[in-house]
C-alpha cells in the first residue's frame, strides 16, 4: 500500500498545518508515502529531517487571493473572469503533474488536504486519474476560505458544490474537530475521524494547579492572531483596569510570529516563534492563564462551530487553565466545558473577558479544577498515540 | 393573563401588532396584504410631518375582526407605538365599550412620552422646550398635536386605566383627560416565579464571583428617562467599601467599563430570555432604579417580589409603588450624591437590606399579585359593560 499525499503545505516545523501534517506522516510505515505539494511560493517551510526519505515533488500554487473586495460591477466582473481563468487554465496542468507523480510512485490511495480552491478543484480529477480510493482531510470550512480570499459568488457556488461532491466520493475524511466529523458524516455519509494537532506525552507538563506567585499574573498566548477583535477587547480591558487583576501586575507573554497590538512594552514579553516543546515549557513555567481568542463575528459562525484552534492541545499540554474568549457554540468551547479544562468567556466585550481573568485569579478552587482538567484532557485526547490511532483508521490501516 | 382572566370568568382574545407566541388566543392585528409596508411608509411620513399615530388608516379595519365583533368590551394597550391611528378611536368606541390603559403620559402631552419637569402639558403644550424627547418632532407642532388628542379623546366614550396614583394625578391635571373616568389598577406579576428563592443557583448561572455583594442596575444609557447617568456618577463616588462588589446590568452593554478592575462587571445586555431576567433579580442584593420618569415601574416590583430592596428617585411613580421611604429607599430626584449614599448605606447594612427586602416581598404579595390584577380587571370589564348597557 502506498499513499500519495496531495497538500498545499508540506510537513514542516514552522507552519502550524505543517506540524500536524508531519505528525500524521510519521504514522505511516516507511516507504508507503509520497507527497505532491502545490505550495504557495511565498511560504518557506522548514522541512523535518526525519521525513527527508519521503519522495516529494513541489510545484507552485496559483495565486488564490482576489485583491480588493468590492461591489463595483467592473471589480466583480474582473474577479469572476480571473477566477474562471484559473479554474479553466491552471488546474489541468497541476492535475496532470500530480497524476504523473502518483503513477511514478505507484500510489494505491490518495490522501488530499482540501484547503483552498486550488486543492478542491484538483482533488477529484487526481483521484480519477490515478484510479485509487480517495481520503480527504479538511482543516477549515471552505466557505470561510473562499470568502477570506475574495472569491466571487459564482465561483464560490461552483467550488462549494465541488467540495460536496468530493466529500461524498471519499472513502474516509479527516476533520478538524469532533463537530465537523459528526456533521460531515451526517451530510455526506462519509466515515469521518477528528484529527487534531497532538503532542508527545513527554512534552506534557504538570505544574502545581495554582497561580505561580502572589504579585503578578502572566497571561500566555501562543500561535497565530486570527481573532483580532477579541484580542483588542482583552487589551482594552486590561488597559481600563490599569494592567492589573485583583492587584496583580499583568504581563502578557506572547509566543508567535507577530507582536500583538495594544500592549505597552512594560507589560509585554514577546518571545517570538518557539518550537513546540519549548513553547509548552514556557507556557507551563512562566504563565498562569493561557488565552485563546476565537471569533464571535456572525460571518465566522461556521468556522467557530467546525474548526478547532491548534493552540489548544499545546495549552492543555502546558497544564494551565485556558481562558477561552469565544462563542459558546464553538466546538472548542464545548470541548473545554465538557472536559472542565477552561473558563469560557461567552461575550466579546471588555468587561466579560476581564471577568474571566478575575474568576481564574480570585477563585482558587476553580483554578485548580481547570488546571487539573487541562492536564487530564491532554492525556485523554491529544497524545501522539491517540493521533496515530486516528490517522491509521483514517488511512485504512 | 388569559388563564387568570378565565379564572375570573372572563374569556379574552388578543389582537396584537407583533405576534410572538404560538397561542391561538392571539391574532395579528392587521393581516391585510401590504398593510405593514403601508404602516411603515406612513410612519416615515408622520415623522417627516412631526405628527404621531395620526395617519395610520389600518385601525379602521379593526371592526372587521371577529374577535372585536364578539367582544363585550375592548381594552386597548400601547396603541401609541406608531401602528395605530388614534382617529379611529371615536368610531371603535361607538361600536364597543372602550377601555384604554395609559402606560405612560403620552396621551396627555403634545408629543413626548414623559414631560419630565416641563408642565406645559397642563396648558396645551406649544413652545416645546424638549422636541428631542421621544416621540421627537422636527418642528414644534406640540400645540396642534395636543389639540388633536384633546378632540379625539373628547369624542370617545372611554374608561382610562393607569397603574399608579402618580399617573392618576397627572390625568386629573390633564385637559385631555378631563371628564373621563380614571381607574387605578397596578400591574401584577407571578409571585411564584418572582420569589426570593434560588439566589445561589442564579449567581452561579450568571458567573458572579463568590462572596460578592451584587448591585442590580438597568443600564439604559440611551433612554432620557432611566437616569443611568446618575448611577454612573454615584458609583464613581462610592470609594472603598467593606465588601467586594459585583455590578449586574441589563439593557446596554459596556456602559460601566470605567469600573473594570474596581468591581466585577457583569453585563447581560438586552435580555429577551425571561429566565435570565429572573436570575438577574434573584442574584442581586439590591436594585438601583433611578428613573427620572416612570408611570409605574415593573422592574421595581419584580425586584421587590424577589425580596430585594430598591433605590429610586422621588418624583415619579416609583416612590409610590415601592412604598418609599418605609420599604423602598428614595432620594431626591437627580441627586447623585444622595444616590451614592443610599447605595453605600444598603451595601454596608445587611440587616436593613434583609428588612427592606422582606417588606418588599410582603408588599408585592399584598398589592402586585397577578391574580389580584386579573380580578380588578374583570371587575372593571363587568362595570364598563353594565354601564354601557345601562346607557343604551
Amino acid at each position: 500500500m502506498k499513499t500519495l499525499l496531495l497538500t498545499d503545505i508540506p510537513p514542516s516545523s514552522n507552519l502550524t498545518a505543517g506540524i500536524v501534517t508531519a505528525q500524521m506522516c510519521r504514522c505511516i510505515p516507511p516507504g508507503e508515502l509520497a507527497i505532491f505539494c502545490v505550495q504557495n511560493p511565498h511560504l518557506h517551510p522548514e522541512l523535518y529531517s526525519d521525513l527527508s526519505h519521503v519522495p516529494m515533488r513541489v510545484v507552485p500554487k496559483p495565486n488564490e487571493l482576489n485583491a480588493g473586495k468590492g461591489r463595483s460591477p467592473i471589480r466583480c466582473a474582473s474577479a469572476i473572469l480571473a477566477e474562471t481563468y484559473r479554474r479553466m487554465q491552471l488546474i489541468t496542468p497541476l492535475v496532470n503533474q500530480a497524476v504523473e507523480f502518483g503513477k511514478e510512485q505507484r500510489a494505491t490511495a490518495l490522501w488530499a488536504i482540501l484547503q483552498g480552491q486550488t486543492m478542491v478543484r484538483m482533488t477529484g480529477s487526481v483521484a480519477q486519474g490515478l484510479g485509487v480510493p480517495l481520503r480527504t482531510q479538511v482543516w477549515d470550512p471552505l466557505g470561510w476560505w473562499l470568502s477570506a480570499h475574495g472569491v466571487d459568488a459564482f465561483n464560490t457556488r461552483l467550488d462549494l458544490a465541488l467540495f460536496d461532491r468530493t466529500l461524498k466520493r471519499s472513502v474516509s475524511c479527516a476533520t478538524a474537530s469532533w463537530e465537523m466529523a459528526r456533521r460531515y458524516e451526517r451530510k455526506y455519509g462519509t466515515i469521518s475521524h477528528p484529527i487534531i494537532a497532538s503532542l508527545d506525552q513527554s512534552t506534557a507538563r504538570k505544574p502545581e494547579p495554582k497561580l505561580r506567585c502572589q504579585d503578578d499574573l502572566a497571561i500566555g498566548m501562543a500561535g497565530q492572531f486570527y481573532a483580532s477583535d477579541e484580542w483588542n477587547q482583552l487589551a482594552w480591558s486590561l488597559s481600563l483596569a490599569g494592567w492589573q487583576v485583583n492587584g496583580r501586575k499583568v504581563v502578557v507573554r506572547v509566543l508567535g510570529h507577530q507582536k500583538p497590538p495594544g500592549v505597552p512594552e512594560e507589560h509585554l514579553d514577546f518571545q517570538g516563534w518557539q518550537p513546540q516543546t519549548r513553547a509548552v515549557e514556557l507556557l507551563s513555567e512562566t504563565c498562569d492563564i493561557l488565552y485563546c481568542p476565537y471569533p464571535f463575528k456572525a460571518s465566522m459562525v461556521e468556522v467557530a462551530e467546525l474548526s478547532f484552534p491548534s493552540k489548544i492541545p499545546t495549552y492543555l499540554a502546558a497544564g494551565r487553565p485556558i481562558l477561552f474568549h469565544g462563542p459558546k457554540y464553538a466546538n472548542a468551547a464545548r470541548y473545554l466545558e465538557e472536559r472542565r479544562a477552561g473558563f469560557i468567556c461567552r461575550a466579546m466585550e471588555a468587561d466579560a473577558v476581564y471577568d474571566g481573568l478575575l474568576h481564574l485569579v480570585e477563585d482558587q478552587d476553580l483554578y485548580k479544577c481547570l488546571a487539573e482538567g487541562a492536564q487530564n484532557a491532554f492525556h485523554s485526547d491529544f497524545t501522539l498515540e491517540r493521533l496515530s490511532d486516528a490517522v491509521r483508521r483514517f488511512l485504512g490501516y | 393573563m388569559r388563564e387568570l382572566l378565565a379564572a375570573e370568568g372572563v374569556s379574552s382574545h388578543h389582537l396584537v401588532w407583533n405576534k410572538l407566541s404560538e397561542s391561538r388566543s392571539s391574532t395579528r392585528l392587521f393581516s391585510i396584504p401590504g398593510s405593514r409596508l403601508l404602516t411603515k411608509t406612513l410612519g416615515r411620513f408622520e415623522r417627516a410631518m412631526s405628527v404621531h399615530s395620526r395617519l395610520q388608516p389600518s385601525s379602521f379595519s379593526i371592526p372587521f375582526h371577529r374577535a372585536f365583533r364578539d367582544a363585550d368590551v375592548v381594552h386597548y394597550h400601547i396603541i401609541h407605538d406608531g401602528y395605530f391611528g388614534l382617529n379611529a378611536l371615536p368610531l371603535l368606541s361607538r361600536l364597543k365599550p372602550t377601555i384604554w390603559t395609559w402606560h405612560d403620559p403620552w396621551p396627555m402631552t403634545g408629543h413626548c412620552i414623559y414631560p419630565l419637569d416641563c408642565a406645559r402639558w397642563k396648558v396645551g403644550c406649544g413652545d416645546c422646550p424638549r422636541l428631542d424627547l421621544p416621540f421627537s418632532m422636527r418642528r414644534d407642532r406640540s400645540s396642534e398635536e395636543f389639540r388633536w388628542k384633546q378632540r379625539v379623546v373628547g369624542k370617545v366614550q372611554l374608561d382610562i386605566v393607569v397603574a399608579s396614583n402618580h399617573m392618576r394625578k397627572m390625568a386629573e391635571a390633564s385637559p385631555i383627560a378631563r371628564d373621563k373616568r380614571v381607574h387605578v389598577i397596578p400591574f401584577g406579576l407571578d409571585l411564584e416565579k418572582f420569589s426570593p428563592e434560588g439566589k445561589d443557583a442564579a449567581r452561579r448561572r450568571l458567573g458572579i464571583l463568590p462572596n460578592r455583594l451584587v448591585i442590580g442596575v438597568r443600564a439604559f444609557f440611551s433612554s432620557p428617562f432611566k437616569g443611568f447617568e446618575f448611577v454612573v456618577e454615584a458609583l464613581r463616588g462610592l470609594g472603598k467599601l467593606n465588601v467586594p462588589i459585583t455590578i449586574l446590568t441589563t439593557h446596554d452593554k459596556g456602559q460601566l467599563n470605567e469600573f473594570i478592575g474596581t468591581h466585577q462587571i457583569v453585563d447581560l445586555g438586552w435580555v429577551n430570555d425571561d429566565s435570565v431576567m429572573l436570575d438577574a433579580f434573584k442574584a442581586a442584593d439590591l436594585f438601583v432604579m433611578p428613573s427620572t420618569a416612570e408611570a409605574f415601574g415593573m422592574m421595581a416590583i419584580e425586584a421587590m417580589a424577589c425580596g430585594k430592596p430598591v433605590i429610586v428617585f422621588d418624583g415619579t411613580s416609583l416612590s409610590e409603588i415601592t412604598c418609599a421611604p418605609e420599604i423602598g429607599l428614595s432620594v431626591p430626584m437627580g441627586n447623585s450624591t444622595a444616590l451614592r449614599d443610599a447605595i453605600r448605606h444598603l451595601v454596608e447594612n445587611k440587616s436593613e437590606r434583609q428588612f427592606r427586602g422582606a417588606a418588599g416581598r410582603k408588599l408585592a404579595e399584598e398589592r402586585y399579585d397577578d391574580r389580584l390584577f386579573a380580578r380588578r380587571l374583570a371587575e372593571l370589564y363587568r362595570f364598563v359593560t353594565a354601564d354601557s348597557r345601562g346607557r343604551q
